[in-house]
């Protein structure tokens, strides 16, 4: 009887603490979700500030690049304003032989590279760049002007600039258009 | 047994802090995403005004271009009447020009334009115009000005970039020849284009002679030391110095370069040690305007003047003004001289082929530019003799003078295939020719200054817009 009275005590604390078991068992689980909506909701945060910052260091490559390309049509422009001195690839003629498929390293970008293309033939200068184009002002459009006996007549430069860099395991690069002309005496 | 939570009050406040944590990266996320919206937005932004910028700078640059080349005086974008917008790397470029000729500035307003909008407006006018619909555009624009400067001639020739076509010794193209490199430039051994008979030599004077010298005679300002103020001969690069020095030293009198020259190119008069000297007898001058944008700028100013007189090709003879009233001459295609016949006049006198870049867009002329003289030629001022295939012959019964300067074609807008040994001007000299300069007729007050084209241009101002 003792024995039976104290199985059923026995039995009652099983019960209570069965009961507090349960309690806390939901109050873990209410955790878990809290835990696993709390990582969810920083991780969904920190990946975007992540590309975030991502996107921004890719704007401020491509600012970079921008800065390279405008860097080099300022020095083209300088070429180009110089008095012709073919010896030491001045001046507007010069500007195709000096620059034409040269390759230049931008210090400040990975594997950062300019390449510059010009266009001389004015029956092929692309569309994109108006062509075909009258580019020594003779009145037609059908010179080619990048061989060797011509390659000083060229008064309007039509060239394409590339910049291109790597980003982790991509490459990036951003293509620019210009026209480059004297505007010195 | 391992419990989390006491009470209801421990659960509250742990709940309190998920929702004040959630809430609070939620918030950090939303400014996150925000600012990268943002970013992208300016970084778009950013690109789009960079290439509008490359597409305004590359239509400005055509359009100085055109102002400074071809003789247009007022260029605009596009080949009709009037401006339009021209399609240029993935955008367009628009501009046009405004010259006043008070101040002698041309002022070129040039646009970029690229789409930040899947359906731009189809506005066709300039941005500076009031019905301009900017809609779906990201626009560029920048004002350019230029200032003109009439161009006074320093020494009695001038010929442009290679100078006189093909003397005996002068340059002649070969398999290696590389323009940058005269290491490399072969010579004219045989086949010669240009000459002069060795019995009439070329007479060619950077003294100061009197502007009345034809009418009246007289002697030259006396030689100055180093540095003489005049050079003999302009060319605009090193292949022109190259094919001109090979004239004078080989074409007439082999192993005489001074024969013919006055004063002696020396070091007494010239700084002979250094080719690239300003002061060496035969310079490299490239600020010296193209002889045909010389050609055609006179040519837009004064073609429908009242006070130009216009010849056509063939035989002519006659005077054609003096120094009390100098005057324009134009002559398109080929100036003829017969034996017995005298041409002479004052002013300017310009030979021209029939190509016009206002109106023409084949530049294969039908009447070509040349001076053929059989009889006798005077004349005071500036001869211009610019076009396709040009020459001059002077035969052997012929009698020409010129006193003031003679300018030659060069090889920019003469049509037909473009190369520097054929981009010259043909000179045979089989019979007396002078070329007796006279500064008094080309500064400010003197009777051709008048007449000098506004030709030398340069950018003297940039503002965006």
């Amino acid at each position: 009887m003792g024995h039976a009275k104290t199985l059923k005590i026995s039995q009652v604390t099983t019960r209570s603490e069965l009961s507090s078991t349960r309690q806390d068992g939901i109050a873990l689980l209410e955790i878990s979700v809290a835990v696993v909506v709390f990582a969810l909701i920083l991780l969904s945060s920190l990946l975007t500030l992540t590309k975030g910052v991502d996107q921004r260091r890719q704007s401020f490559q491509n600012y970079r690049a921008i800065h390279a390309i405008r860097d080099l049509v300022a020095d083209m422009q300088e070429t180009a304003n110089r008095p012709l001195n073919l010896s030491e690839k001045e001046g507007i003629g010069a500007v195709y032989n000096k620059y034409h498929s040269q390759s230049f390293a931008i210090t400040n970008l990975p594997s950062g590279q300019l390449t510059v293309t010009c266009h001389p033939n004015e029956v092929s200068v692309p569309g994109l760049l108006g062509g075909p184009q009258d580019l020594n002002f003779d009145g037609d459009a059908l010179d080619d002007l990048g061989n060797a006996s011509a390659g000083t007549d060229l008064k309007l430069v039509p060239m394409t600039i590339v910049a291109t860099y790597v980003e982790g395991s991509e490459t990036f690069s951003l293509t620019a258009h210009r026209l480059v002309s004297q505007t010195t005496q | 047994m391992w419990k989390i939570r006491q009470n209801d009050r421990e659960r509250g406040l742990a709940m309190l802090f998920v929702v004040v944590a959630g809430v609070g990266i939620m918030a950090l996320s939303v400014v996150s995403v925000n600012l990268t919206v943002n970013h992208r937005i300016t970084h778009d932004s950013q690109r789009s005004a960079f290439f509008a910028r490359q597409i305004a700078e590359s239509g400005i640059s055509q359009a100085v271009a055109r102002v400074r080349e071809s003789g247009v005086i007022q260029p605009h974008s596009g080949n009709g009447n009037s401006a339009s917008w021209v399609s240029f790397s993935g955008g367009d470029f628009y501009y046009y020009t405004t010259f006043d000729a008070n101040t002698n500035l041309s002022t070129v307003k040039g646009w970029g334009r690229v789409a930040v909008d899947n359906s731009p407006s189809n506005s066709t006018v300039a941005p500076d115009s009031n019905s301009w619909d900017g809609d779906g555009w990201m626009v560029q624009g920048a004002e350019v000005t230029v200032l003109s400067s009439r161009y006074i001639p320093t020494s009695p020739l001038y010929f442009g970039n290679g100078g006189i076509e093909k003397p005996l010794g002068g340059f002649d193209w070969s398999g290696g020849s590389d323009l940058f490199d005269p290491a490399t430039w072969n010579t004219v051994s045989s086949g010669r284009s240009s000459y002069q008979y060795s019995d009439v030599p070329f007479e060619t004077s950077a003294l100061d002679w009197p502007m009345n010298y034809i009418e009246n005679g007289g002697t030259p300002t006396p030689a100055s030391s180093n540095p003489h103020p005049y050079n003999i001969w302009s060319t605009q690069n090193a292949v022109g110095q190259f094919n001109v020095e090979a004239w004078f030293e080989k074409s007439a009198n082999p192993g005489d370069a001074t024969d013919g020259l006055t004063p002696p190119p020396t070091n007494t008069y010239y700084d002979v040690s250094d080719k690239t000297s300003p002061n060496y007898p035969y310079p490299v001058d490239p600020s010296i305007p193209d002889v045909q944008t010389f050609a055609h700028a006179l040519w837009n100013t004064y073609k429908d003047s009242p006070d130009a007189t216009l010849l056509s090709d063939g035989s002519h003879e006659g005077t054609y003004g003096d120094l009390a009233n100098p005057g324009i001459t134009f002559v398109t295609g080929e100036l003829q001289v017969n034996s017995k016949d005298t041409f002479k006049g004052a002013g300017v006198l310009v030979i021209r082929d029939d190509f016009d870049p206002n109106v023409d867009s084949d530049n294969t002329p039908g009447d070509e530019a040349k001076l053929d003289i059989n009889g006798t030629f005077e004349w005071t001022g500036l001869v211009v003799i610019a076009g396709w295939r040009p020459s001059i012959d002077i035969s052997k019964r012929a009698n020409a003078t010129i006193v003031g300067a003679l300018f030659g074609e060069d090889s920019v807008q003469s049509g037909g295939e473009i190369s520097l040994d054929t981009a010259t001007i043909i000179l045979k000299v089989r019979g007396d020719f002078e070329i007796l300069y006279s500064n008094g007729l080309f500064t400010p007050g003197g009777p051709v200054h008048q007449f000098l084209p506004y030709v030398n241009k340069e950018v003297v101002g940039y503002r965006n817009l």
